[in-house]
């Protein structure tokens, strides 16, 4: 453990920097062990307005340490509370500040447990409203991690991907400019697909933090920008 | 295993507004563009009316602002190709990049 942790946050970092990193909340127990592979950190955050939560750190193939949204349920009684978003928030905010490179997950549309579409996934829809992207490339040839998270469904999707750029533009190049499209969003609701690797860039100026950053702009959620400097 | 957002419809109605005010941006954006595009084209059209032996890449780079990137004028060469309704005449490249040269065809 003291080994990757060494490895991720680099010398000096202790099992407490992971807890605050991945946003947990004050009064959380935060559960580290490393995974089966060796290569990663596994958080399980235990809360009581929780029935799951996990968060993976990792490094991908380029040596950019990364945090994986593995799971996260939130209690009934608890949800839509808005403890979602600003769980997000914090990972956000003191990821940015570790010096994480992005938060990954897979935003998914096919529920493998209940194919039922009326029970299908709006992961592959909402994440990127707050800011999660994929390339359209990846989207036509895959993701390195789509045989890991797939259930049942293509490896990749490059007929949605000729789809994307046919009926907007060839100079699309992702999930995010497809939004910025006058019907992209629509079109995407209704033809879109698993993003197994819904990337949310941590580097400054990012479009993701734009994104997430106007959402928090907004009168309604208090009007107070992202605090991208030391958070503690 | 999948991460589900947990959202709500005053949420989701603050990220739909959101949504709309950068596809609206991006119209914007593109507006700005094109209008600075037909700047630039008629820039080049002026240069080339006094310069019969026509002009190659880097004298009608040189023409313009450095803050203006190569695409813009790439461009703004590529709608004067294209676009009869800009002018009578034509923009015609001869040859391929980088022995191009640009240059007016004389009015039919």
């Amino acid at each position: 453990m003291r080994e990757l942790l060494t490895r991720f946050l680099g010398e000096g970092a202790v099992p407490e920097d992971v807890a605050h990193m991945v946003g947990a909340l004050d009064d959380a127990t935060v559960h580290l062990g490393v995974g089966p592979d060796g290569q990663q950190i596994h958080a399980r955050i235990e809360h009581a307005d929780f029935e799951q939560w996990e968060r993976h750190l990792r490094k991908d193939k380029d040596g950019k340490v990364y945090i994986w949204n593995e799971k996260m349920r939130i209690r009934a009684d608890k949800q839509r509370s808005g403890v979602g978003a600003s769980r997000l928030r914090a990972q956000v905010e003191n990821a940015f500040y570790g010096g994480i490179a992005y938060i990954a997950c897979h935003a998914a549309r096919v529920n493998a447990q209940n194919p039922d579409p009326q029970r299908s996934f709006i992961g592959f829809f909402l994440w990127p409203k707050y800011g999660f992207d994929q390339t359209l490339d990846e989207l036509e040839k895959g993701t390195a991690n789509a045989d890991d998270v797939r259930k049942g469904t293509p490896a990749a999707f490059p007929e949605v991907a000729g789809m994307i750029r046919e009926q907007f533009s060839d100079e699309l190049e992702s999930i995010q400019d497809l939004f910025e499209e006058e019907g992209g969003p629509e079109w995407w609701q209704t033809n879109g697909v698993e993003l197994y690797h819904a990337v949310f860039d941590l580097t400054a100026g990012s479009r993701s933090l734009e994104v997430f950053n106007d959402y928090w702009l907004d009168p309604k959620k208090g009007g107070i920008p992202l605090c991208l400097k030391n958070p503690m | 295993m999948p991460e589900e957002p947990d959202v709500n419809p005053q949420e989701e109605e603050i990220l739909d507004r959101n949504i709309r005010k950068r596809i609206e941006a991006k119209k914007q954006l593109r507006e700005r563009e094109a209008g600075q595009e037909n700047v630039i084209a008629k820039r080049i059209l002026e240069a080339l009316q006094s310069r019969p032996e026509g002009m190659n890449w880097a004298e009608i780079r040189e023409m313009f602002d450095k803050n203006l990137s190569d695409k813009q004028i790439r461009q703004a060469l590529l709608t004067l190709k294209t676009t009869a309704a800009l002018t009578r005449n034509q923009v015609e490249k001869n040859g391929e990049h980088p022995g191009e040269r640009w240059f007016l065809l004389a009015a039919s």
